[in-house]
């Protein structure tokens, strides 16, 4: 569907959403974004040539490979970096790269031409909020700039201003209290536990059970055998890569077994228990076979309920259910019931199965009787994982919101400390 | 926090006074306008209409609205029982729960002295039991 759904006052506003697995670009009234970017770049530095003399240390030069096409493609000496860190923009020349390619391949349009609504982490600190919004200006020449937390609008875009969002990503799972359409910065909870993790934990059981994860960049033809029966396939004759790339391949088939295998468990998971699973059947990239019984449900287990990982001291990560509850234990008493009454799921690894019936049965075995529960996770797995864009895209297209932006006259006459003001 | 620039009508204003002061309505039912530029006065509920009345026209909804609800006849109550009251069902559509969200505030900072809100998410919730011990508190003193 394209956009104007409100008709009149069609500004072309874009909407951009970064995410530590990819960045969601489009035009605000669409449904869907445009463009769907992993955040992790190809870099590949050139070595120098020594022509110059002075002592004067240049920079080496470096060459960017960005989306899915590009970045999958064997190179040598290419290595797999991401921009972000904790959520934030940490490489700036990255990111820049990664919004010029934007501008170029997916929006094909003068980035003048479009005021941009971009989505950030609930804890992004002020200087990068300034420095993003410097550069949007300077740079880009935006017409207008609006910076959105991306759990306010997720809290939005189900229709609440009020209640508790639980973001699992890849890098890490969040519970971030919104109260009357505000971020409650104090009470932010995170753990490691999330999408990465449980790709961590994939490859350490495929090292135990003698798996060879062989991503498809490396084969050039398969033939097929046997259930668990060694594999036959011919490799590619290919560069030779970096640690990171194949990390990155790796990870690709992983998430993708975790996404088709993994199932987690509706009660708490019990050694004896687990024999009676069904079974479910895997094929990796390199043609060899098998079935999965109780591996499944044992690894997505581990996010809630800790003590199943191994080599780590067991109280050190919170549980999915515990990163909700701890950040509702530091909001104040009397909002509490509105929290549990609004938990919103969102992210990427909320959409193994079982994600969330688990999540609700952790949780109202630990909130108190009198509080009303009640858990928000939209269905599709569209809609969970561009809930924040969508929000924006909803948002940045309405008629109304002109007077909402930062525009490049009031950049001008305030500077950058504008956005404090006008995006608290 | 309102982030959506969408506007109060005056009249959404108005009317509420006469709620609020001259106590001439039981409730008052707002929406976002067709355009979604303002929030406008939908209907009003005349003197004396029971919980049911309201219950029945906030509902006949399809996607979200705001109203407040003066609370302060039942049982003979005595002033001052006003309520916001949020309807929003979670099956309607993302468009409508965006925009109803975000322009809460706006609305609510315009009606000075509502303090109390009532958030519904489904027909499910909408029973009288629940009005929140605020809203009814006076009324039963």
């Amino acid at each position: 569907m394209s956009g104007g759904v409100y008709g009149g006052d069609e500004v072309g506003a874009l909407v951009f959403d970064l995410g530590s697995m990819s960045f969601r670009a489009g035009y605000a009234g669409e449904d869907t974004p445009k463009a769907d970017i992993p955040s992790s770049l190809g870099v590949i530095e050139e070595a120098e040539i020594a022509m110059d003399t002075d002592d004067i240390k240049k920079e080496p030069v470096k060459e960017y490979r960005i989306d899915t096409n590009s970045l999958r493609v064997p190179r040598k000496g290419m290595e797999i970096q991401t921009f972000l860190k904790d959520g934030m923009i940490e490489n700036w020349d990255m990111f820049e790269q990664m919004i010029d390619y934007t501008y170029k391949k997916h929006i094909q349009s003068e980035s003048q031409e479009h005021p941009v609504m971009m989505s950030e982490a609930s804890w992004n600190v002020r200087g990068k909020r300034e420095r993003l919004t410097e550069l949007m200006f300077e740079k880009y020449n935006v017409p207008a700039f609006f910076l959105c937390k991306n759990a306010v609008l997720s809290a939005f875009a189900n229709g609440r201003s009020t209640g508790l969002v639980l973001d699992s990503g890849a890098t890490h799972t969040t519970a971030v209290p919104v109260y009357d359409g505000y971020v409650l910065g104090q009470a932010i909870v995170k753990s490691p536990l999330a999408g990465d993790f449980i790709s961590l934990e994939c490859r350490k059981l495929m090292e135990e059970v003698n798996i060879d994860v062989v991503p498809p960049y490396m084969i050039s033809s398969k033939e097929p055998v046997n259930e668990s029966q060694t594999p036959k396939w011919k490799k590619k004759d290919i560069p030779e890569v970096t640690t990171s790339f194949h990390n990155y391949m790796v990870k690709d088939v992983l998430q993708d077994f975790a996404a088709s295998v993994l199932q987690v468990s509706d009660v708490p998971f019990e050694e004896s228990g687990a024999d009676s699973m069904p079974c479910t059947h895997y094929e990796f990239p390199n043609g060899y076979h098998r079935d999965f019984g109780e591996e499944r449900i044992k690894i997505p287990e581990m996010l809630f309920d800790p003590s199943h990982i191994k080599d780590v001291p067991s109280n050190t990560m919170l549980s999915m259910g515990h990163v909700i509850t701890t950040s509702v234990g530091m909001c104040d008493i009397d909002i509490r019931p509105s929290l549990y009454s609004s938990v919103i799921v969102v992210g990427g690894n909320s959409l193994l199965n079982g994600f969330t019936d688990r999540l609700n049965r952790d949780l109202s075995n630990k909130t108190p009787s009198a509080m009303r529960l009640k858990l928000l996770a939209a269905t599709g797995s569209t809609e969970r994982r561009f809930s924040c864009w969508i929000g924006g895209s909803i948002l940045a297209s309405l008629g109304s919101f002109q007077q909402m932006w930062i525009s490049k006259q009031e950049y001008d006459e305030g500077g950058k400390n504008c956005i404090e003001k006008k995006c608290p | 926090m309102s982030m959506s620039g969408i506007t109060v009508d005056d009249d959404c204003v108005q009317k509420f006074e006469e709620l609020k002061l001259k106590k001439k309505h039981q409730y008052i039912i707002f929406r976002i306008s067709a355009d979604f530029k303002c929030i406008e006065v939908e209907s009003v509920g005349e003197k004396g209409e029971t919980f049911d009345d309201f219950k029945a026209k906030i509902t006949q909804a399809k996607e979200a609205r705001y109203a407040v609800l003066d609370y302060s006849t039942k049982k003979g109550g005595i002033d001052g029982n006003v309520g916001f009251v949020y309807w929003v069902h979670d099956e309607c559509s993302v468009r409508y729960k965006m925009t109803y969200a975000s322009s809460k505030d706006a609305l609510k900072k315009k009606l000075t002295g509502i303090q109390d809100e009532w958030p519904i998410y489904g027909i499910q919730d909408f029973v009288e039991e629940d009005v929140p011990e605020k809203m009814k508190k006076k009324a039963n003193s």
